[in-house]
């Protein structure tokens, strides 16, 4: 019994960490309409730094020269810090370039980032990586309940990000977005600096990439550059389009829904034939799901319903 | 004697086609001035340039005594010009409401950390905003459409509703490209009347005109661009009979 | 000097690959990142003739390239024309799904080891000291050479050439107009898809055949398509010889893991300077 509690929280915890990425992609492309696709990126910045922030010595075949052996909470908000550093340094050229264009070119950083973690050992142990993350609260809670702690923690975790993006979708900030969305001459010219409400967002999404990043450490305890494709990426897109666009809400629920549909299509393939080919039967499957709930339910499980504020008591005063 | 916005040598090219050629012109403070010529002589280009959406090849735009050439269109508008565009330039998913609140400058809700704090502070600004959205929206007389989406508005709600939002941030001149098209005669009046009080009000108006009548009935001043040039300047009645400007309408008007 | 050789090479394979992607660009308006795919099926599909059924290299390649055709066609039929008229990101995200669906369906069939093709290492020519290349890479470069001829025939002086321009450049102008759009599309389809193939048999030649090589491709791809201008043909064959002569040559100068790297600053410093890539988006 206590095998599926575990089990159940270790699942509900990935689903946490995808559901905050999914919340940044939300942010990009439904709060400022970006086509951020180096989502993975950022979360490979944000896993990185908290890894060697918190590092220890290396040891045995280790070749990285950088540790800084922090407790965990300093390596958590560095990783927030630099991923927003790099997130500006990118979003400097590419934010004013339009729709395709931001789209290869954040597909490019990220696959980049891959590239540059498996090579620079000095920084980053190359393709071995880190193993033995420093987890938060370990010592406190010793064993397999861990996994109940941690899961629980990215919840509240999720809950409190989610809360954010709903006051930033209520507030004016969500309403001049809305506008620049929907027509930016028009934002431009009501004195708007669009760029700036644009780049404000890209960082705010990336910061909280690099918090996922820092959390996916804590689930896999280690860090490697394979973990982090262009396959992450994918499936943030891919669960704020089947959840809905444009709204947090569905965010969280398209996350929810595809790693689940991901675990089931883990149990359907668990006949020992298919042993061999269970990740590639996976593969198809998760494609085939995704062209046919693109076929049958474009606008997603949960319907636009982005953020408005909360209508206002004016009306008494204008009639 | 400086005008309030002075175009200077303004020259455009786009590519190879010169849209703009060597233009100096003035717009006074307090006046209603009017920029006419057949279409395409470049007017709603040199709108653009002036306003930041464009950039000038050569030439420097004053406003106020204050260089604002090439700047970018959103520091112009919080330098106090408001211009409207060719086709209504509304956010058509946002309410008219919304539409008017959201052209409320420097707004502290608009700030990332406001989500954090200053729920006070940000109802206040809101307060003022409001306050300021419901005296345009009378005056705009669109108060009993107030919640609906700008986008099911009538041409000639859109433009008032336009005029309402660019008026929101207190500009000291508007610009605006074509009031009248699409705005059936009666409404044509309403709006005539509009300008008019701003005017009166204080108000310093550049106005793109294709409409004659109504240009010339309204307009104190004017301007007229030809094929890219600047060819004649004056008082309605003097810029009607120049002979140049009567060429260049007759060569266009059937 | 070898360098600068498999530099022409890769700037022909991408310069096939990229020229399939900007017209499907062009002519549908999204992103198909399933292109990279049709580099996959055509490698995997060239090995099953050679290999399997013992097939010479280049009946095998053409088969392939045949194959790849009808494969990239049936996948837009199937995947992309039931979504026409859709937010093109739904439709880029939707060809995400249908390379996953491509790429492990590769690794059901053909297992998830590296393949070689069934073809003799031919000696390269040697001029003085110098060794050039084997008279297969230059077949490869004659091969490439003459698609792109064929295709600016096609553009140029065809009525079908034309149609495609005319669709490119505005597609329901060209439906108005009376082109049979339709048909045309399929043609663009087979096209492109087909010049996917023979890159992919290309890279099967000259390096080697893994399942992930359309994820693999796709980036370069993407990022050739920039720099020559999202959707214009000539650009990306401007742009595709450009890049693999650059991430091919600068191994001379800088380690060769750094060739993406290298690929990607050059995007964001012609972005910085003229976003719209080298061609404009004619």
């Amino acid at each position: 019994m206590s095998n599926i509690i575990l089990f159940l929280a270790s699942v509900i915890a990935l689903m946490g960490i995808y559901a905050l990425l999914t919340l940044a992609v939300n942010l990009h492309y439904g709060y400022a309409g970006l086509l951020s696709f180096g989502i993975v990126g950022f979360a490979a910045v944000g896993a990185y730094t908290y890894a060697i922030v918190t590092r220890g010595a290396p040891v045995g075949e280790d070749v990285y020269l950088f540790y800084f052996n922090q407790p965990w909470w300093v390596g958590f908000l560095a990783a927030g810090v630099v991923t927003t550093l790099f997130a500006f340094i990118i979003g400097l050229p590419t934010l004013r370039v339009e729709g395709d264009y931001l789209l290869i070119v954040t597909f490019a950083f990220a696959e980049v980032i891959q590239d540059l973690l498996s090579n620079e050992g000095w920084l980053t142990n190359g393709t071995r990586g880190f193993i033995n993350i420093h987890l938060p609260f370990r010592e406190l809670i010793p064993g397999r309940n861990y996994t109940l702690f941690l899961a629980f923690l990215i919840v509240v975790i999720v809950a409190v990000v989610y809360l954010i993006a709903q006051r930033l979708g209520t507030a004016p900030f969500g309403r001049t977005m809305r506008a620049i969305r929907d027509n930016e001459p028009a934002a431009l010219a009501v004195g708007k600096s669009v760029y700036s409400f644009k780049m404000r967002t890209f960082l705010l999404g990336a910061a909280i990439c690099g918090f996922a990043g820092a959390m996916y450490t804590w689930y896999m305890t280690l860090a490697m550059p394979s973990i982090f494709g262009m396959s992450v990426t994918f499936a943030a897109w891919i669960a704020l389009i089947v959840g809905g666009q444009g709204n947090n809400k569905g965010a969280i629920v398209g996350a929810i829904v595809l790693l689940g549909v991901q675990q089931a299509i883990k149990f359907v393939s668990l006949t020992p034939d298919l042993a061999p080919i269970i990740s590639s039967v996976q593969l198809i499957m998760e494609g085939l799901v995704l062209i046919i709930i693109l076929r049958f339910w474009p606008r997603g499980l949960i319907p636009e319903k982005s953020p408005k504020p909360p209508k206002p008591a004016i009306t008494k005063e204008v009639i | 004697m400086s005008a309030m916005l002075q175009v200077e040598g303004i020259t455009k090219y786009f590519g190879g086609l010169k849209a703009i050629d060597d233009c100096t012109l003035g717009v006074e403070q307090g006046s209603i001035t009017a920029l006419i010529g057949p279409n395409g002589s470049g007017k709603t280009t040199l709108f653009n340039v002036i306003t930041g959406f464009l950039k000038a090849t050569k030439g420097h735009v004053l406003f106020e005594g204050r260089e604002i050439t090439n700047l970018p269109p959103h520091r112009i508008a919080n330098l106090g010009i408001a211009r409207t565009f060719q086709v209504s330039s509304l956010f058509p998913k946002l309410t008219v409401w919304e539409n008017l609140l959201v052209a409320y400058p420097h707004q502290k809700g608009e700030s990332l950390w406001a989500v954090f704090t200053g729920q006070g502070h940000i109802r206040k600004q809101e307060g003022e905003q409001i306050e300021r959205a419901n005296r345009i929206i009378d005056r705009i007389g669109l108060a009993h459409k107030i919640e609906e989406k700008a986008a099911n508005l009538s041409a000639p709600e859109a433009r008032m509703l336009e005029i309402g939002r660019q008026l929101m941030f207190s500009p000291r001149l508007i610009m605006l490209d074509e009031p009248s098209s699409g705005v059936n005669p009666a409404m044509l009046d309403v709006l005539a009347n509009m300008i008019s009080e701003l005017n009166k009000e204080g108000m310093t108006f550049f106005i793109i005109g294709h409409n004659l009548s109504f240009i010339m009935k309204l307009s104190h001043y004017m301007h007229v661009l030809h094929y890219s040039k600047l060819i004649a300047s004056g008082t309605p009645q003097v810029v009607a009979r120049d002979e140049r400007v009567i060429e260049a309408y007759m060569g266009v008007r059937q | 000097m070898q360098y600068a050789v498999y530099g022409l090479l890769m700037g022909c394979v991408l310069l096939l690959a990229t020229v399939g992607f900007s017209m499907i660009r062009r002519v549908e308006g999204f992103l198909n990142i399933a292109h990279g795919q049709m580099l996959a099926v055509g490698a995997y599909s060239c090995y099953v003739f050679n290999n399997l059924l013992g097939w010479d290299i280049i009946p095998s390649a053409i088969a392939a390239v045949l194959v790849t055709a009808v494969i990239g066609y049936l996948v837009a039929y199937t995947v992309f024309f039931p979504l026409t008229g859709k937010p093109p990101l739904m439709i880029a995200i939707a060809s995400t799904g249908a390379s996953y669906v491509i790429q492990g369906l590769i690794e059901v069939f053909f297992g998830p080891n590296v393949k070689q093709y069934r073809f003799p290492p031919m000696r390269a020519i040697k001029i003085g000291d110098l060794s050039l290349a084997g008279p297969d890479q230059i077949a490869m470069v004659i091969a490439a050479a003459i698609t792109v001829l064929f295709l600016h025939f096609l553009l140029t002086r065809t009525e079908t050439g034309k149609a495609i321009r005319a669709m490119a450049a505005n597609f329901n102008l060209a439906r108005i107009r009376g082109i049979n759009t339709p048909r045309m599309r399929v043609i663009i389809w087979l096209i492109a898809s087909a010049m996917g193939g023979l890159a992919g048999v290309m890279i099967g030649l000259i390096s080697r055949l893994a399942p992930f090589m359309g994820f693999e491709y796709i980036m370069l791809i993407m990022i050739v398509a920039i720099l020559g201008g999202l959707g214009s043909i000539y650009g990306a064959m401007v742009a595709a010889l450009i890049i693999g002569l650059i991430t091919q040559m600068s191994v001379m100068v800088i380690p060769p893991q750094y060739s993406q790297l290298i690929a990607f600053v050059l995007i964001i410093v012609v972005l910085l300077i003229r976003p719209q890539g080298i061609f404009k988006e004619a």
